[in-house]
């Protein structure tokens, strides 16, 4: 059985790789008779891969052990629906699944209406690049990492599922963001496909020199065609990162939810690439400008998803997710150069250079285009500088011999930079694209937002003089102090400097940008009509603005304690009492654990009870903790059981207080679920919209 | 001539801008840079100074406790390829989940080279990783 399966992936290489064959043969004749071959071989990859994950999901429901891949991430205490989850568990399953996706979104465009709209031309450049992406997926799992790998002795029982990841958190995390890669190959291959192509915005009439544009009709640029799978990514990205932090503050019990490890910089990265895409896409549909750029983005994007691939599977960085090279590091490493020199080569091709000649209007630095210009120079520098501090361990070894020159005394080897550095580089940043949300809408397209002189007067007010509020709320609310006297130099600027103003920075662009909301809702409420794209980017930026406030709370002010408590005991942390009431044991399916139950009291007043968990699973021989929370919109009260030591009743609990964390998950909420009203009503706008804040 | 004045005002104003960012992504990076390194490559460092080090290593089984006074742990980093290479690490503070020995940790303090001994910062365990290694 699971040899066919194999030979399934097998048949689909061959396809994969005879089709792709094919259509650069029909190209270099420039013929396009083809077109109808590519698509079938499309559709038999998709249906291919289809079948051999249905035997893969087989498997995985009926725990059969003889596949080594069920034996490595199942076992018989999972229930069926983390037994189906650890499809991805593994590095060949969650390849098969991203391969899988892909092929399903290539046939899902298809049939869609903008896929008809193309001239064979770019269809045959679509499949082509749409082909040797799969094929690359099929190779990888024909070769280095095939799911398919059966024991000649099948074990009793598999190893099962790691209990950290036993989360719905994390069952969904991976997927979403394996989905948001895949969906992003469509529009990457689009634009690819029309730049080389040619077709794109071509008159009927032949241009001289080419033969092959005669017969095309004029066709609508990459990013309106594509633009519900660029939206559809974009929200699968996004909620597959927002989720992975969440994961991270309820299940590994620090009550932190970002740590800037590799593997998290890893998806952020196509993330600010994708998102600073979203915003050129925006001037070249209204003002048909940076469409190279553009064009260059989207393919970047989808480049930077096989480099966090390759951040996450070579081993060649050290981070906290570690994996080791399974061999596939040096092929992705590879299929990155080689789609990087594409890319550029698409970006200089002449359809968008020529479109840009047949006369935009000119760019407009002073308008708010020059503020989405700033806004997309930003996300780039973010990811750049991102990239460059992830890779700075592996950089720093391979520039050794050169910083010995400098600092001979200094040793040879890797220098990385740890979460202060990230934080300090790229959160003032993020600040200023806050602000920026909040000023943008109010900037013209044409002069220069004198219209709204008064409101960006206003909103700049608001932002100046909200940073003093936010700075001493900060420091005497949820800081330190700064003793009471609140004319003295607060502790943040003190220690940090600059970099203190960063948290009542982003507070203040995030108050800036509801008000601005605010008024946009009073004055202009069309905008806010259902099925209205402009709906869409509105709820993203409020949530973005959601998210900024609650990172520039729960970031730096969190305040945490460790106590040893016994029963009746209690301790403070600020101005919380936290009693242990009871201490006791019990058993679960697969483990046993301790629960204490804590009592949270402020100012006499009982806010709740919370009962973490201490957990120890009869497969594995470390301990777990399970953390409880007391939800609040202002501080909330997170706990976890350390330790539990039986014979002297003694408990030790770590508690923190976590100033509008759940500012951060709401804002998620938001900006994940926004863009789905983008997708809904992305042909209309409201009427004049266009003029001076849409 | 006055487009001409009014574009290089951008050109300037974007310079400006790109500099300001580039300044504030350099000062922030250079601030945070410490070593990245082994076990047995820490050992080698020269006596001269304590410096920011992040540490990859294995617990060791041996030498394994918790700390007499408050919550915390003592324990052996053993290096990943020479088990015999060892520093000692004393850690105050919430020990994560997956903390066990033989579990891959990575642990981050000041170091004073020749040392034979670290008091960590941080002390993370590596994540339960879904892509595991395959037994040879």
């Amino acid at each position: 059985m699971y040899i066919f399966a194999f030979l399934l992936l097998v048949a689909a290489f061959l396809c994969a790789i005879f089709c792709a064959g094919a259509i650069c043969l029909q190209i270099w004749q420039r013929q396009n008779s083809l077109t109808g071959l590519a698509e079938k071989g499309a559709c038999a990859v998709a249906g291919l891969m289809s079948l051999s994950s249905f035997i893969l999901l087989g498997a995985l429901s009926s725990n059969d052990f003889s596949l080594e891949y069920v034996a490595s991430y199942s076992d018989r205490f999972l229930p069926l629906f983390y037994r189906l989850t650890s499809f991805w568990a593994g590095q060949e399953g969650s390849l098969l699944f991203w391969g899988w996706g892909i092929s399903l979104f290539g046939a899902f465009f298809l049939t869609s209406r903008s896929y008809a709209g193309l001239s064979p031309e770019t269809r045959l450049w679509f499949w082509l690049f749409m082909l040797t992406l799969l094929a690359f997926f099929l190779l990888l799992l024909t070769g280095w990492s095939n799911p398919f790998i059966t024991f000649s002795r099948p074990p009793q029982d598999g190893q099962g599922l790691n209990p950290l990841l036993q989360n719905p958190g994390m069952i969904f995390h991976p997927p979403l963001l394996f989905l948001g890669y895949g969906a992003f190959a469509v529009p990457g291959c689009l634009a690819l496909a029309q730049n080389f192509s040619g077709a794109r915005g071509l008159p009927p009439e032949r241009p001289a020199g080419n033969t092959a544009a005669r017969r095309s009709p004029a066709e609508a640029p990459w990013f309106s065609l594509s633009r519900p799978f660029i939206l559809l990514a974009w929200i699968l990205l996004s909620a597959g990162i927002i989720l992975g932090a969440w994961w991270a503050y309820m299940e590994l019990g620090w009550g932190g939810y970002w740590a800037w490890d590799p593997v998290e910089n890893a998806s952020l990265i196509p993330w600010l690439i994708s998102t600073a895409c979203l915003h050129t896409s925006v001037l070249e549909s209204r003002r048909g400008l940076f469409s190279r750029l553009n064009a260059f983005l989207i393919s970047l994007t989808v480049i930077a998803t096989f480099f966090a691939t390759y951040i996450v599977r070579s081993g060649a960085i050290k981070s906290l997710h570690a994996y080791p090279d399974g061999g596939v590091g040096l092929p992705l490493l590879a299929f990155v150069g080689l789609g990087l020199i594409l890319s550029l080569l698409a970006a200089l091709r002449s359809p968008a250079r020529r479109s840009e000649k047949n006369g935009p209007p000119p760019f407009n630095p002073a308008g708010r285009e020059g503020l989405l210009f700033l806004l997309t120079l930003l996300l780039l520098i973010l990811a750049l500088t991102i990239l460059t501090a992830t890779m700075w361990p592996l950089l720093s070894k391979l520039m050794s011999p050169l910083l010995a020159w400098f600092q001979p005394s200094s040793p040879a080897f890797s220098r990385g930079l740890g979460e202060e550095a990230y934080n300090r580089a790229c959160l003032p940043l993020f600040a200023l694209i806050a602000a920026i949300l909040a000023f943008c809408p109010w900037v013209s397209q044409g002069e220069g937002g004198k219209r709204n002189r008064a409101v960006l007067i206003f909103l700049g007010l608001v932002f100046l003089l909200s940073l003093p509020f936010f700075l001493l709320l900060m420091e005497n609310f949820f800081g330190k102090g700064s003793g009471g006297d609140i004319f003295s130099l607060p502790d943040s600027l003190r220690e940090e400097g600059f970099y203190g103003m960063t948290a009542p920075l982003s507070a203040s662009a995030s108050l800036t940008v509801f008000l601005s909301l605010a008024l946009l809702l009073l004055k202009k409420p069309g905008m806010f009509r259902p099925g209205t794209s402009s709906l869409g980017a509105h709820g993203v930026h409020l949530g973005l603005a959601l998210m900024a406030l609650g990172i520039a709370f729960s970031g730096p002010y969190q305040t945490e304690g460790s106590f040893s408590l016994r029963q009746g005991q209690s301790a403070f942390l600020k101005d919380y009492s936290i009693r242990l009431d009871k201490l006791y044991t019990g058993e679960a399916p697969g483990y046993s654990f301790y629960e204490a139950e804590l009592v949270i009291n402020r100012d006499g007043r009982e806010l709740g009870v919370m009962s973490p968990q201490f957990r120890q699973y009869a497969k594995y021989p470390q301990s777990f903790t399970e953390a409880a929370t007391i939800f609040s919109l202002g501080s909330e009260i997170y706990s976890s059981l350390l330790r539990v030591d039986p014979s002297r009743g003694l408990a030790e609990v770590h508690i923190s207080l976590n100033p509008l964390v759940n500012w951060v998950w709401l804002g998620g909420i938001l900006l994940c679920l926004a863009p789905l009203t983008g997708l809904a009503g992305r042909r209309r706008r409201p009427a004049g919209s266009s003029g001076k804040a849409d | 001539m006055q487009k001409k004045n009014c574009r290089n005002l951008y050109v300037a104003a974007l310079s400006l801008f790109i500099l300001g960012a580039a300044y504030l992504v350099f000062s922030g990076l250079t601030g945070g840079s410490r070593y990245f390194i082994e076990v047995a490559e820490a050992l080698t460092l020269p006596a001269d100074k304590a410096q920011p080090v992040r540490l990859f290593g294995k617990v060791k089984p041996e030498g394994l406790g918790p700390l007499e006074e408050g919550v915390g742990v003592h324990f052996l980093l053993a290096d990943q390829n020479d088990a015999d290479k060892s520093l000692r690490v004393t850690f105050k503070g919430s020990v994560p989940d997956a903390f066990a020995p033989g579990a891959e940790v990575i642990v981050e303090g000041l170091y004073l080279g020749g040392g034979d001994s670290l008091t960590a910062k941080k002390l993370m365990t590596q994540c339960p990783s879904k892509y595991r290694k395959k037994e040879s």
